[in-house]
């Protein structure tokens, strides 16, 4: 939902002139072209791409390769965003400081919607970017714990399987867990 | 005198892994099981059982054991803590929970289990406690031991021990990793 306002950043920074560039370092200048499922092409920094560690192994075994990377499991909203991220990583990879970096990546979640971080999941594993899997996992965790069963159900879009005597049973099992739920 | 020590966690996992139907969905298409099982083990106890009700594959998630491994790995990081406590009054035999997580000043702390073997066993005492199981007897009849999970409700009777004619029994409960 808010992706398509940081797009257009996004697309600035990557049609940067090729001029501009070529006066950095190599290891700065060179780009990596990705594809995405829905046929987005991304630009990206290497030192980005090689934040993905399925990308980064891609390179590993044909080095030279200045061919187009396909992701057929990431579609271009979640990934944006996914780039936004390891952006920021970085910076704290030059410079470590854990406050800080600890501070950004709860701002990072902060203004995502609940779609947005289910959206991200699936890409930041197939990507395996074990870092932001682990900010998505937590503030997931912290977003659904305390709330109702059906608060989940419609947060992951889960169908109740259960029949209604069965749900009705495991409520009566643990009825203590169900007190004090956080209102949706 | 009998010393019990128990390899209980190895019974309990193979037990529970029999009789979940174990679907292989996570109920979320686009989430891989061992994304939602790491979800799963960063809820508070309280959540996780609770949880159990969404669909069929996350009641077979809560009692998984890789969840439940990933679960006591996670809580003795955060550290907090569990308390139960056994209550005898106002009504006798009772088990209650103290839930740290629920930090919010409105909210009860202190929640009732509903103990699942109350009928075979309605009174009893707590021998002891260990990663994360009770272990209890039978005091009206001192002849029944039962270990028993507090948070998932589930519990196993252990095999009465009859080595001598005239023995008396003094109980323990430790765990032998």
């Amino acid at each position: 939902m808010s992706s398509s306002a940081e797009n257009p950043t996004l697309t600035a920074e990557i049609t940067k002139p090729s001029t501009e560039i070529a006066t950095e370092t190599a290891q700065s200048a060179k780009k990596i072209t990705l594809k995405t499922s829905d046929d987005q092409i991304f630009e990206v920094e290497e030192s980005v791409a090689m934040e993905f560690a399925t990308v980064k192994s891609f390179f590993e075994d044909a080095p030279s390769s200045t061919d187009t990377v396909p992701l057929p499991n990431v579609p271009a909203k979640p990934f944006s965003q996914v780039i936004e991220f390891c952006k920021e990583q970085i910076k704290f990879k030059a410079n470590p400081d854990e406050t800080e970096k600890k501070r950004s990546n709860s701002e990072f979640v902060k203004e995502k919607t609940n779609e947005d971080l289910v959206e991200m999941i699936p890409v930041a594993n197939y990507l395996e970017i074990k870092d932001l899997l682990d900010v998505l996992n937590q503030a997931v965790a912290d977003r659904i714990q305390n709330r109702s069963v059906e608060y989940v159900r419609s947060f992951f879009g889960i169908d109740n399987d259960f029949t209604s005597e069965e749900e009705a049973l495991l409520r009566e099992e643990h009825a203590w867990a169900f007190e004090d739920v956080d209102e949706d | 005198m009998v010393i019990m020590d128990l390899d209980f966690e190895k019974h309990s996992k193979r037990r529970k892994t029999t009789h979940e139907d174990g679907p292989q969905t996570t109920g979320m298409e686009l989430l891989p099981r061992e994304i939602a099982r790491d979800i799963l083990s960063r809820l508070p106890i309280t959540s996780l059982v609770k949880f159990k009700c969404v669909c069929r594959a996350w009641r077979a998630m809560a009692v998984d054991p890789q969840v439940v491994n990933l679960y006591s790995s996670c809580s003795t990081q955060d550290a907090d803590p569990c308390v139960i406590l056994h209550s005898d009054f106002p009504i006798r035999n009772n088990l209650y929970f103290v839930d740290f997580a629920a930090d919010d000043e409105e909210k009860d702390k202190v929640k009732r289990l509903q103990a699942p073997f109350s009928s075979r066993m309605p009174e009893f005492e707590v021998v002891g406690s260990c990663n994360g199981l009770l272990c209890l007897a039978d005091s009206l009849y001192n002849d029944s031991l039962y270990i028993y999970n507090p948070f998932t409700g589930g519990y196993k009777e252990l095999p009465k021990s009859l080595q001598y004619p005239d023995q008396e029994v003094v109980f323990g409960f430790g765990f032998n990793p």
